[in-house]
């Protein structure tokens, strides 16, 4: 037989993966992440794609549910508590406050599924486990990306647009928002796995964080003295910057989403490792 | 492919034929710690000039995979807690349960190296830890023990269709499963009409997976898996699956694989002629160790010839790791059938005698000692069992001495399928020693009443002996 002995014709002298018994951690291997762009990008698309399968409406539910969720925190807070809106129409200003929350909670809740919801191939096929909570962000982004689009219609509807320095925040806001929705994601998900119990405190976490976050309400809602404290909450300062960078007006709390940055990265961070360091079980106890 | 193997290939048919004398493919020893009684066979089988021949013929080749020592251990103590509060009971009591007093040893001490372009097949019976070596070399789960380096992509087919996702179009599941091995999109798009056209789906490549028949997703399971670039390429049983002109069709693709491209492949199957065919080298597992390695169609002799049976061969005990080391404990255990004559038999049958032979050797006198046999099946729950003490038989052992306890029991009606020992040996005041899941032996359906083969019905084990009666 004249086959070549390997398709790229020379002998690979340093092994492509190592598997040792004795590390506790998986290691953080960035050129196998890199080899695997594709799957992140296909198991993404694949949660777009199923997302809205087989339901009457489509795709249609991604403006839906934000809207009906402005319409209610708009009677709720606008018209019967009559909170300011730092001069936009409430709706607006709640619907923009959304669009950052929406992208936030729904990183967060599929990251905290999507081991313990791919139980077959998280137990009979390898890849870098991390891939699959990493996979929703995409359909965030694009439901993100939908409602900006619809925003921004109405806005220039109504010659609000806001100028492009101040769209030009709105990605760095976002990233912002994903690592953090990320890290917190990542650990959920690994906590999933071993304790079912996250599955149900998780959603009530969550609607707990959305009215302690500028969603409904708008910060200048907030009493003055306890702004300061209020701001704490790392998710709080970048939704009320999203809005304001949506909107074109408001303030942004540049050290309130300086700290805000710093929390995100050392959650996204923490996330990682502590992800990879239950790594090496997720087959065995899911 | 300076493979020692494919010097047999040098014949441009490449079909090598059953029965075909395979002169000497060499078959080193296996390195991982077979117990002698059972591997006495093979010892004496193997040449060790040939063995050497074969370790200097991969020494030239480059490795594709390098197993060192490797190991996976499971807890069976069935505690794996899940929530919260038996979580915190857990580290409550965690002295108890870390001490691996319940740890079943799925595959022990594994050493090999496989060359780059070997197609090796791994047989044994159920639960001898094929599929755990598979799991383990892909990165599914993590080995207890050693150490393992993989040069190149990996691809499998460990459970046909396991990347399908059922909403997903036939097209759509295509992408996800080369996605899986780490393949780009463009990789895939380039060898998207070859795996079309040899899966034959063609015209339901638009439609949801969860419409396909099964064989139909096992031939485009199949196709994606062999047509993609993996260098490393894990065959699970998918043989099993599909008509024959299927099957046919897949033997062909592997052989040319085998032929043409230099790719290494690991197949498990129970099918022993596929795997003589196939393979040139094969891996005997049992109990989870790797007991011959070997040419194919020497290790397949040696499998049907039954040289591995569990049933009937004695199984040392003293190897096994205890927690604790009492005055005595259980050295040696065989587990076989008796015929209606008393003989006994290699085969157990449902329905049939079943004789456990308990050897126990104590370092001090120990007096009115019991011992118990629990009978486990697969899913872990004790289905029967026996002890000396229910017919009210205690024994002594002296020190430095041994006994030989029988315990033969009748009317085994244990449904067909696998099943374990664990093994107790006390005395009224303490448990001296408990020994699980060493020995592994099957259980056959009585020949008239083959549909007791039916999976999963019932759920039960044990089924008394009964009657039907329709009015």
């Amino acid at each position: 037989m004249t086959a070549p002995l390997h398709r790229s014709g020379v002998h690979i002298a340093t092994p492509l993966r190592r598997i040792r018994s004795t590390t506790r951690r998986t290691p953080l291997d960035l050129a196998e992440l890199w080899r695997y762009r594709d799957l992140w990008l296909t198991l993404a698309l694949r949660d777009v794609k199923l997302r809205y399968r087989q339901t009457a409406l489509g795709v249609a539910w991604v403006v839906l549910l934000p809207l009906l969720a402005s319409g209610i925190f708009t009677v709720v807070f606008g018209m019967i508590a009559k909170l300011p809106s730092d001069g936009s129409p409430y709706f607006l200003f709640v619907f923009a406050g959304y669009l950052g929350w929406n992208a936030f909670q729904n990183t967060l809740q599929r990251c905290g599924i999507s081991l313990i919801g791919n139980t077959a191939l998280v137990t009979k096929v390898y890849f870098p486990r991390i891939i699959l909570p990493a996979a929703s962000v995409l359909a965030s982004l694009l439901d993100f990306a939908v409602g900006v689009v619809m925003l921004l219609l109405v806005l220039l509807v109504r010659g609000e647009l806001p100028s492009v320095a101040s769209l030009a925040l709105v990605p760095l806001f976002m990233l912002l928002v994903q690592l953090l929705g990320l890290g917190l994601g990542f650990i959920s998900a690994a906590l999933t796995v071993r304790f079912r119990d996250v599955q149900y405190v998780l959603p009530f976490l969550i609607q707990l964080l959305l009215y302690a976050s500028p969603v409904a309400y708008g910060v200048t809602a907030v009493p003055a003295q306890v702004r300061r404290l209020y701001l704490l909450n790392p998710i709080a300062p970048l939704l009320d910057g999203l809005r304001a960078a949506l909107l074109g007006r408001g303030d942004v709390h540049w050290l309130a989403i300086g700290t805000s940055a710093f929390v995100s990265v050392l959650v996204f961070a923490v996330g990682v490792l502590f992800f990879l360091y239950q790594d090496r079980q997720y087959a065995d106890v899911i | 492919m300076p493979t020692s193997s494919s010097a047999l290939q040098t014949a441009p048919e490449p079909t090598p034929a059953r029965g075909t004398p395979v002169v000497s493919a060499g078959g080193s020893l296996a390195k991982g710690g077979a117990d002698p009684s059972t591997s006495l066979g093979m010892t004496a089988s193997a040449d060790p000039s040939t063995s050497l021949g074969m370790t200097a013929g991969l020494a030239s080749v480059a490795p594709a995979l390098s197993l060192r020592g490797v190991g996976k251990s499971y807890n069976v103590a069935g505690r794996q807690s899940t929530t919260l509060a038996e979580q915190v009971a857990d580290w409550v009591g965690r002295a108890r349960t870390s001490s691996g007093a319940n740890r079943f040893w799925a595959l022990r001490d594994v050493t090999c190296e496989i060359g780059k372009g070997e197609i090796v097949g791994l047989v044994g019976r159920n639960g001898a830890g094929k599929s755990t070596l598979l799991k383990v070399i892909t990165g599914v789960t993590a080995p207890s023990t050693g150490d393992i380096d993989v040069y190149g992509r990996i691809g499998s087919l460990l459970e046909v269709g396991t990347g399908f996702h059922p909403e997903l179009t036939g097209r759509e599941n295509v992408f996800l499963n080369g996605a899986f091995i780490g393949m780009r999109r463009a990789e895939i798009r380039q060898r998207f009409d070859e795996i079309v056209e040899f899966s034959g789906v063609e015209a339901f490549l638009d439609m949801p997976i969860k419409r396909y028949s099964s064989g139909m997703a096992v031939r485009l399971a199949f196709a994606v898996a062999a047509h993609l670039d993996a260098d490393i390429l894990l065959v699970d049983e998918v043989l099993a699956v599909g008509d024959q002109a299927f099957q046919d069709k897949c033997l062909g693709k592997m052989r040319e694989v085998r032929q043409r491209e230099g790719r290494t492949v690991l197949f498990v199957s129970h099918n022993l002629a596929a795997v003589a065919s196939l393979c040139t080298r094969a891996l005997l597992l049992q109990s989870g160790r790797v007991i011959a390695d070997a040419d194919a169609s020497e290790i397949c002799r040696m499998y049907a010839a039954g040289v591995a049976s569990t049933t009937s061969d004695e199984v040392d005990l003293t190897s096994v790791p205890r927690t604790k080391r009492a005055a005595a404990r259980f050295s040696a255990v065989r587990v076989n059938g008796l015929d209606a004559s008393g003989a006994p038999t290699d085969g157990v049958v449902t329905g049939g005698s079943l004789e456990i032979t308990l050897t126990v050797s104590a370092d001090q006198r120990v007096s009115r000692a019991v011992a118990g046999v629990d009978i486990v099946d697969e899913r872990g729950r004790p289905a029967a069992g026996a002890s000396t003490d229910s017919r009210d038989v205690w024994f002594d052992v002296e020190a430095g001495g041994e006994r030989r306890i029988t315990l033969t029991l009748r009317d085994v009606e244990l449904r067909a399928g696998a099943y374990t020992l664990g093994l107790t040996l006390r005395t009224m005041a303490e448990v001296l020693d408990e020994v699980d899941a060493v020995v592994r032996f099957e259980v056959e359906a009585r020949p008239d009443a083959p549909y007791e083969r039916w999976p999963g019905w019932p759920q039960a084990s044990y089924v008394p002996a009964f009657d039907v009666r329709i009015g």
